[in-house]
This record gives structure tokens, C-alpha cells and sequence, in this order.
């Protein structure tokens, strides 16, 4: 099966493409920080959201893929802060709660979109502990594709034998998922070490 | 081919999984230099557990010597292992990254850039350098993890199922690849059309012992 949803943008040549791994990880670290400091006037969120288009534009991300994307966290922002509304009273607190949560996840979503992740990833290499992050994130990138088709695989075999999967199908498809990972990863860590690699203590 | 050297000795040979007891029952074997090999026989009667207690990746009883050493992780360089999936194989971000794993751990010193270039050759696969694994076919992953043996040039090649899920034009093109390998080879396949077009002797393993073997005259 093949997986664009992460890449395809990633190789076109805009203008936050074009940019480091590195210093777009920086800005987005400061931005993130900022967001958290920003007043509640909604005067402040303004040229955010003004900066967020035209990068969007810039980088040649299609406006209608990048909203329909961000409409997925929706509900689990409001949920969240719905509960949190029952135990404090303070409609407009929640309200700037929410702006700054978008704000924040269409900047990373922005970011992640227009940043090939393997040069993201290697940007941690040659740091101290920076090998072992690589890794375990490569390892992330690379593995969440296959399982996803291997969950997606077992879905189709259910559903050819006539079972259309429900909560109790998607428990015991995790729980599939969860032991082929584990076979799996026996498989490369022999793979891995048939090729030299060593575990450092 | 008793007039070559002996590259791998198997003295008594065997093993047991925790819930399989033996698996391996006492294999006793000698393979020459340059020698191509295939292993066949029903499934479950040793053949991959076989392949990785050569290549140094179970735990067994028995000997393995590899060019008259016993097995060491200084000895891991001169193998290369093909494993039957290749998404086992190949587990980094990009085909570069694939290839160029074995070299640095094998602290391998030259020009990255060319070990990989040249190995994606040998596997016709000029240009895939910045290629991403979820990306690509099956055939093709197959050919990258060849190539990423290849780039530490091993001196005996495990190759586990090599055919197994390519197309017709796929796997003859593999085939060739193979042919063109130089070193010593142990291929375990339920492909008889493979083991008999290139083995020079074809072992058939059969739960756990060597039941008989061949030369393959057309080979030899």
C-alpha cells in the first residue's frame, strides 16, 4: 500500500520547505511558547492566523487538505474542554484555551507537512543521546506504515467473512497488531544485529 | 569439490525453541567456498532456523566454524543475511539510510555516497538513494535489502525464501542478481525450479535432520 499523507508535501518546493529541519523545530519551539503567553485579546491572535495563510499559500499546501486535516482534532478539543467547563465557569478562559490549541496544532501540523521526516529525525544525530532518539523516531516513521497496513489487512479479512468490525472486532484487531509488532520487532532487532549493529550499554 | 576449501563446518548441530523442541537434531554438514546451496524441505522441518544459527543469530548447541573459527561476532562481517520478508530487512527511513547501515556499523571506511551508489547498481536500482521503504514494491524492496548486504560485501550470502512473492519477470531478474553474486551461498527455498537452476548441491532438510543431498550435475 502506499502512504503520501505524510510526504507529498514535503517534496514540493515552497517556501517552509525549502528551510532547515532545524530551524523550523527552533521557531516552532519559540511560536509554541509564545502561544502559551499571548493576553487574552483576541487582537493578539490575529496576525497568527494572518502568518498561518500565507505560509500555507507559500508552501503550496491545498487550504481545503490543511482545514479538513485540523477539523479531525476538533472534537477532542472540545470534549476536552466541555469537561473542563463543568468543574470552572470561565467561558472566555476555555475560549482562548481552544484558540491557542489550534493555533498550536496548525503551526505543527504546518510544519510537519513541509519537513521530510527523516532529515527532521537526523537533526537529533549527531546531538548527546541524539543517536537513540534517531532511532527510536525512524523506527516510529517507518513501522507506523506497516502495521497500519497490517491492520487494514486483517479489517478486509473480517470483513470478507462477512464481519463488519465493531468496538469488540477493533479490541481484538489491537490486540493482533499488538503481538505481530512484538514478533516483528524480534525479526529486526536479528535483521539489525546481522548487520553489526550492537546494543550500547 | 572436496579439493576446495571448506568455508562453513557444521558439527552437530542443534536446537530447540522454547515451546519446539528440536528443531535441529544434530546437523552435521560441510560447505566449500564459492559453493551455491539450497535447502529444501516441508515447512517447519529447520530450514530458517538452519540459516540463523549459521548466521549467528540463535542461540545453539554444536559447532558452526566459519573458515575453521568458531562463530564470533568479528566473523558477523563476512555474512549477509536475506531475509524471507524484507520489511524485516529494511527498517530505516530512507534506502540510503538501508544501505549504508551495515558498512558504518562494520566501520567501514570509504565514501558513503559511492558504496551506495555502486550496491543500487548491482541491484539495478540507480537513483533510489532517497527512495522511502513504504513507498516502494515488493520486488523492489526485495532488491534493496539485497543491496543493503551487498554494500558490506560479505563472503557467505544466507538467503531466506529469496523468491518467495515476486511475479514471473520479477523473480528472474532476481535470479540473475543472485547468479552474479560472488561468494558462498545457502538458499533455503520451496522453489525447486531455483534450487535446481543454480545450486551446485541441494539439501533436503527434513524435521530437523539432513535427509538426503544431491549434486546437481548441470552445476557443478
Amino acid at each position: 500500500m502506499k502512504h503520501h499523507f505524510i510526504d507529498r508535501f514535503s517534496y514540493k518546493k515552497g517556501f517552509l520547505q525549502n528551510l532547515s529541519p532545524s530551524l523550523k523545530f527552533l521557531i516552532l519551539i519559540l511560536l509554541l511558547i509564545l502561544f502559551l503567553l499571548l493576553p487574552k485579546k483576541i487582537l493578539f491572535y490575529l496576525p497568527f492566523i494572518f502568518i498561518i495563510l500565507i505560509l500555507i499559500f507559500l508552501s503550496k499546501i491545498p487550504l481545503k487538505y490543511f482545514l479538513k486535516r485540523i477539523l479531525i482534532i476538533f472534537p477532542f478539543l472540545v470534549i476536552i474542554f466541555l469537561l473542563s467547563i463543568l468543574s470552572n465557569k470561565n467561558f472566555q478562559n476555555f475560549l482562548y484555551s481552544i484558540l491557542k490549541s489550534i493555533l498550536s496544532i496548525s503551526y505543527i501540523f504546518l510544519f510537519s507537512l513541509t519537513t521530510k521526516m527523516d532529515e527532521f529525525f537526523k537533526t537529533f544525530e549527531d546531538k548527546k543521546y541524539g543517536k537513540l532518539i534517531f532511532l527510536i523516531f525512524s523506527f516510529l516513521y517507518r513501522y507506523f506504515f506497516i502495521l497500519y497496513d497490517e491492520f487494514e489487512r486483517i479489517k478486509r479479512a473480517m470483513i470478507s467473512k462477512g464481519k463488519n468490525p465493531n468496538f469488540k472486532e477493533y479490541t481484538i484487531l489491537s490486540g493482533n497488531i499488538f503481538i505481530r509488532s512484538y514478533e516483528r520487532s524480534e525479526r529486526i532487532l536479528k535483521a539489525m544485529i546481522s548487520k553489526g549493529w550492537k546494543i550500547e550499554k | 569439490m572436496e579439493n576446495r576449501k571448506v568455508k562453513i563446518e557444521i558439527i552437530n548441530l542443534k536446537f530447540s525453541y522454547e515451546d519446539k523442541k528440536d528443531v535441529l537434531k544434530g546437523i552435521n554438514l560441510k560447505i566449500y567456498e564459492n559453493e551455491i546451496v539450497s535447502i529444501i524441505g516441508e515447512n517447519g522441518s529447520g530450514k530458517t532456523t538452519l540459516l540463523l544459527c549459521i548466521g549467528g543469530l540463535l542461540k545453539y548447541e554444536g559447532k558452526i566454524l566459519i573458515d575453521g573459527e568458531e562463530f564470533n561476532e568479528n566473523l558477523r562481517r563476512k555474512i549477509g543475511f536475506l531475509f524471507e520478508n524484507p520489511d524485516d530487512s529494511i527498517f530505516m527511513p530512507r534506502v540510503y539510510d538501508d544501505i549504508i547501515f551495515g558498512p558504518k556499523n562494520f566501520g567501514i571506511k570509504g565514501n558513503y555516497d559511492e558504496i551506495v551508489k555502486k550496491s543500487l547498481e548491482k541491484v539495478a536500482l540507480q537513483g533510489f538513494e532517497q527512495r522511502v521503504p513504504h513507498h516502494l514494491s515488493y520486488g523492489e524492496k526485495k532488491r534493496v535489502a539485497l543491496a543493503s548486504i551487498l554494500s558490506y560485501e560479505p563472503e557467505i550470502f544466507l538467503l531466506d525464501e529469496p523468491t518467495l512473492g515476486l511475479s514471473r519477470i520479477a523473480r528472474e531478474n532476481f535470479i540473475e542478481l543472485i547468479k552474479k553474486i560472488k561468494g558462498t551461498k545457502i538458499i533455503a527455498t520451496h522453489d525447486l525450479d531455483l534450487a535446481n537452476l543454480i545450486s551446485e548441491r541441494i539439501i533436503v532438510l527434513n524435521e530437523g535432520k539432513i535427509e538426503d543431498f544431491t549434486y546437481n550435475r548441470n552445476n557443478c
